[in-house]
Formats: structure tokens, C-alpha cells, sequence
């Protein structure tokens, strides 16, 4: 019983990470209509930066936040005016798509060319703190990595309910037609998503640097787990891709420890192809969201 | 209603898509405080016109102003900003947010630096169309007739100078029409809009406006007041088909 609790409280952990991507990608989706397939690279990117700022000004990844999410914001910006505005007002979406694709591989690169191939972590002096309750035990950085994908789902969240800016933004992912002729520029409206998409990148890069190592493979990796918890969770509900990403952490550690660590991917996609074809609205998602033609 | 100095202005405005000539060479105008009908059988061009109007179609020729401006290939949010709102023959509210939700965007958006604030905007818009009482209800549990009110409520809360309807009677029973027209007249006599109307049926807006346009095939082929348009034999022939003698 002890060690069911231990898998499920480390699969929500691990899942926490998953969440956070997986809002972003729902909020870039929301107005521009692509599985934004860079995200987990720009994940690795602010990973990175988080690593670099630690080891040579010694700044503590939780204090860099506080950087690294503004700075996330103005990069996400600068992207989407340099590379996307053109393209996200066209039609067939599958150009933003491809770009997205090239960004993916440029960034991977050039953090090859800054950092090297060795995998890089965070080594903290509190890294080995571990939270003991009964037989359960808890290292605190990734307990706080649960608290960082939760604060961010409600910031999110408020942002979408209670801002004169989100209200734009959820209408312009109903219908972005109808939304500019109510006045909304949708080249803005659609900047905005993005940068707080990308700024969501840069919270879960810091999570990543405090308790992965990671190289510059592992975005695509990431882009990828974080749309099997999107799929899961149900596109275009904050708490759903939040909850989706915490279920996707919660399989991979069951299967790992009743089926064997190498069947690890084998379940997730297992279980995210169940879901596609049975609930293609997601587990969370309305019943009839999914129109057939 | 006595009209004023020209407000919308079409000259000369084409639009093919593929081989198909959708608007030729179309003249219109609609002055200030001026109620001006669109009709025409299906298919004759006139939602294609809206799309012109707000710029999510361009021209392949011509020049479209408002307000003495030239807004052919102008942004659609500028074009609202300017004072031109739209409401759609298939509702376009969004049904995920509730009424208030809807009017307060498009009070907020809709126009740039008003002297009344947008929620007293958006407060007096529900209440013209006598919608106070839903203003929490989500957009998805309205009737049909109630999204064309809150479609018109979003339109009325960014002060436009110029509305234009899309069908707004298609799919409504006789009461609902009633009261939208009741609704429509009473709003337009106090903040004195322009109205540019495209409908279907042809009795309604021959009753409700100062002035007709009829076209057919992206040809005008009638503009004028309604009971000579209602006499013209070209209408006639357009709706009814040639005479067989």
C-alpha cells in the first residue's frame, strides 16, 4: 500500500512538469490553431539559461524565476513578430506548423553549439532535502516543481476569467473572424498567447534545470509528452492539460514499476491512443466538443 | 427619416472568386442616419458584400469609404474602431462566455477613447435590447432570437455610426421578429445609427427602411424608395423569374 502512494505521489510530480508544458502548448493552440512542437525545446532552452545563470553567477534557480519569465514573455514576443505573424494570419496553418518545426531544430542546435552535447543539471546544496511523511518520501525540489505547475494553472486561469485581455483571448479561440470585427487586432491577440505560452516554458525550464539533467535532445521528447498530456487532458481547458500532464506522470511511474522501466513508452502511448480514439475530446473535455463532419 | 452628407460609400467594386463575377461594378451609399435595405434572391451577392464592407474580403476593383475615408484593404478591428459593426445571419456571439462577457469585449475593444466608460457601454446596450435580466446567462443557453439581440447589444456597446444586419429575422417565428423590429427601431431612433440591412424577406425591410437596393447576379439592379422598388419589373422579374408572355 506504502509503495502504491510513493508511485502515485511520484507520478504526480513528475506529471506537474508535463502540466505546465502542456498549458502552454493549450494557450498557443487556443488562437493560432498548431501544436506549437518547439515547446519543449524552448523548455530546454530556459532549462539551460537557468543552468548557465546558476553556475557562473551562482543565482538559485527558484530566485531566476523572477528573470527568466519576463525574459520568457519579450523572447515568446520577439518570435512570434519575427517568424509567425505573417504565417498565423494565413489560412492553412500547416505553414506555422512547419515553422515551429524549424525553430525546434535551430534552437536544439544552437544550444549544442553554446553548451555542448554533456547532459547539465543543477546540483543545489538542498537538492538531497527530502520531505518524510510516514513511509512516504517527497524530495522537496520536486514537490515545489507540483507547486509551480499549480500556481501557474491559476494564474493562467484567472488571467482567461477575470482580464479584459483573456476575455479576448478566449473569444479569438472561439471564432478569431468574429473577434477582430468586434475591434480586436488578432495579430496581437494572438502575440499575447504566445508570449505567456513561451513565458510558461520558461517557468517549467526552470523546474526542469532544478531536477533533470538534460541535453539538447530532449525538447522534442518533451513537446511530445507534453501533447500526449493536452490529448489526455482535452485541448482548450487549463485545468485539463494540467491534469493530463499529472495522469501521464502518474501511468509512466506505474509502469514502471509493475510492468518494467523499458515499457514505460510503450503504456503512455498506449494509453494516448486509447484515449484518441474512444475520448477524442480528451478525459476532461466536454462530451460533443469534438464535431464530426 | 431625412437622410445626410453620404456615409458609406461603394464605388465601382468587383469580386470574382475563381470564375464566378460575385459583385460587379456595384455603386452604394448609405448616409448618415439613413436605414437602407440590401435585398436580393439567394445567392446574389449580398453577404459577399458585408465581407467587402469589412474588409474580410478585397476587392478585386473599386474603393469603399467611410466616413470620407478610403478603408479598401484597411485592418477589420481598424474598421470597427472607426464606428462599423456587424452582426451575422449565423450567430457569431461567443457561446463560451456569458452575455456580460460578450458585450463588456466588445464594449472594451470595439471602440478607441469614448467619454463613457465600457461597462456603463455595455450596461445600456443590454438594456436597449432588453437584455439586462440575462446578463450571466452563458451565450451557448440563449435562443436563437437572443443571440441576435446580444449580437446587436455587442454591436450598439462600441457606439458605431453604422450597423450592418445580416438576415437578422432568418429562422426567427413572427413574434421574435416582431420584437426584434420593435427592438431595432426603438435603439436606432435614440442613438440615431445608420443601418445597412440585407434580408431575404422582402415585406420586412420594404416596411422598416428609408430606402431599398436590390441586386441579383453581383448586379444592382434597383436602388430607390420602397414601394417604387417594390413595383420595379426588373425586382419582380428577379424574384419571380421572367413572365411567360
Amino acid at each position: 500500500m506504502g509503495s502504491l502512494v510513493q508511485i502515485l505521489v511520484n507520478g504526480i510530480l513528475l506529471g506537474s512538469m508535463y502540466g505546465i508544458a502542456a498549458i502552454g502548448l493549450s494557450l498557443i493552440f487556443g488562437t493560432m490553431r498548431i501544436i506549437f512542437l518547439a515547446q519543449g525545446t524552448m523548455i530546454v532552452f530556459f532549462a539551460y539559461l537557468t543552468y548557465w545563470s546558476f553556475e557562473k553567477a551562482g543565482i538559485d534557480p527558484y530566485l531566476s524565476l523572477f528573470t527568466v519569465i519576463p525574459l520568457a514573455f519579450v523572447v515568446g514576443l520577439g518570435l512570434f513578430y519575427l517568424l509567425f505573424r505573417k504565417a498565423a494570419a494565413l489560412e492553412d496553418k500547416n505553414v506555422s506548423l512547419l515553422l515551429a518545426v524549424g525553430l525546434m531544430y535551430l534552437i536544439d542546435n544552437l544550444i549544442l553549439k553554446i553548451w555542448g552535447a554533456t547532459p547539465r543539471g543543477v546540483n543545489l546544496s538542498y537538492s538531497g532535502a527530502v520531505l518524510v511523511i510516514g513511509d512516504i518520501r517527497v524530495p522537496w525540489l520536486r514537490f515545489a516543481l507540483l507547486g509551480l505547475a499549480l500556481a501557474s494553472a491559476l494564474v493562467v486561469y484567472l488571467f482567461l476569467k477575470r482580464t479584459r485581455v483573456g476575455t479576448a483571448v478566449r473569444a479569438a479561440s472561439e471564432d478569431m473572424e468574429a473577434t477582430t470585427l468586434q475591434g480586436i487586432n488578432s495579430v496581437w491577440v494572438c502575440a499575447i498567447s504566445f508570449a505567456i505560452g513561451i513565458a510558461l516554458a520558461g517557468v517549467a525550464g526552470v523546474g526542469m534545470a532544478t531536477v533533470y539533467s538534460f541535453d539538447y535532445q530532449f525538447g522534442f521528447i518533451f513537446a511530445i509528452k507534453a501533447l500526449v498530456a493536452l490529448a489526455l487532458g482535452g485541448i482548450g481547458n487549463v485545468f485539463g492539460a494540467l491534469a493530463g500532464g499529472l495522469l501521464l506522470g502518474i501511468i509512466e511511474n506505474l509502469a514502471a514499476y509493475y510492468i518494467g522501466i523499458a515499457w514505460i513508452e510503450v503504456a503512455s502511448y498506449g494509453v494516448f491512443m486509447l484515449v484518441l480514439i474512444f475520448l477524442p475530446q480528451g478525459l476532461f473535455g466536454r462530451r460533443g466538443l469534438v464535431k464530426k463532419v | 427619416m431625412a437622410a445626410g452628407a453620404p456615409l458609406l460609400t461603394l464605388s465601382g467594386v468587383s469580386k470574382h472568386f475563381g470564375g464566378l463575377q460575385v459583385i460587379n461594378d456595384l455603386d452604394f451609399v448609405v448616409h448618415e442616419s439613413e436605414t437602407v435595405g440590401l435585398i436580393g434572391p439567394n445567392g446574389a451577392g449580398k453577404s459577399t458584400v458585408f465581407n467587402l464592407i469589412t474588409s474580410i474580403y478585397q476587392p478585386d476593383r473599386g474603393s469603399i469609404t467611410f466616413k470620407g475615408t478610403e478603408i479598401t484593404g484597411l485592418a477589420p478591428h481598424k474598421i470597427c474602431h472607426m464606428g462599423l459593426s456587424r452582426t451575422y445571419q449565423l450567430v457569431r456571439a461567443f457561446l463560451k462566455m456569458s452575455v456580460m462577457e460578450n458585450v463588456m469585449m466588445a464594449a472594451v475593444y470595439g471602440v478607441k477613447h469614448h467619454e463613457q466608460g465600457p461597462k456603463q457601454r455595455a450596461a445600456e446596450a443590454l438594456e436597449l435590447v432588453e437584455m439586462s435580466h440575462k446578463r450571466d446567462v452563458n451565450a451557448a443557453h440563449l435562443t436563437l432570437s437572443d443571440r441576435r439581440l446580444l449580437e446587436i447589444a455587442m454591436g450598439l456597446s462600441s457606439m458605431p455610426s453604422l450597423i450592418l444586419l445580416d438576415e437578422p429575422m432568418a429562422g426567427l417565428t413572427e413574434v421574435e421578429i416582431q420584437h426584434l423590429l420593435e427592438v431595432i427601431g426603438t435603439t436606432r431612433d435614440e442613438r440615431n445609427f445608420s443601418i445597412l440591412w440585407i434580408e431575404h424577406k422582402v415585406d420586412a425591410v420594404l416596411d422598416f427602411c428609408d430606402r431599398v437596393g436590390v441586386i441579383d447576379y453581383g448586379v444592382k439592379i434597383a436602388d430607390g424608395c420602397p414601394d417604387d422598388v417594390a413595383c420595379d419589373a426588373k425586382v419582380i422579374e428577379a424574384y419571380l423569374g421572367e413572365p411567360v408572355a
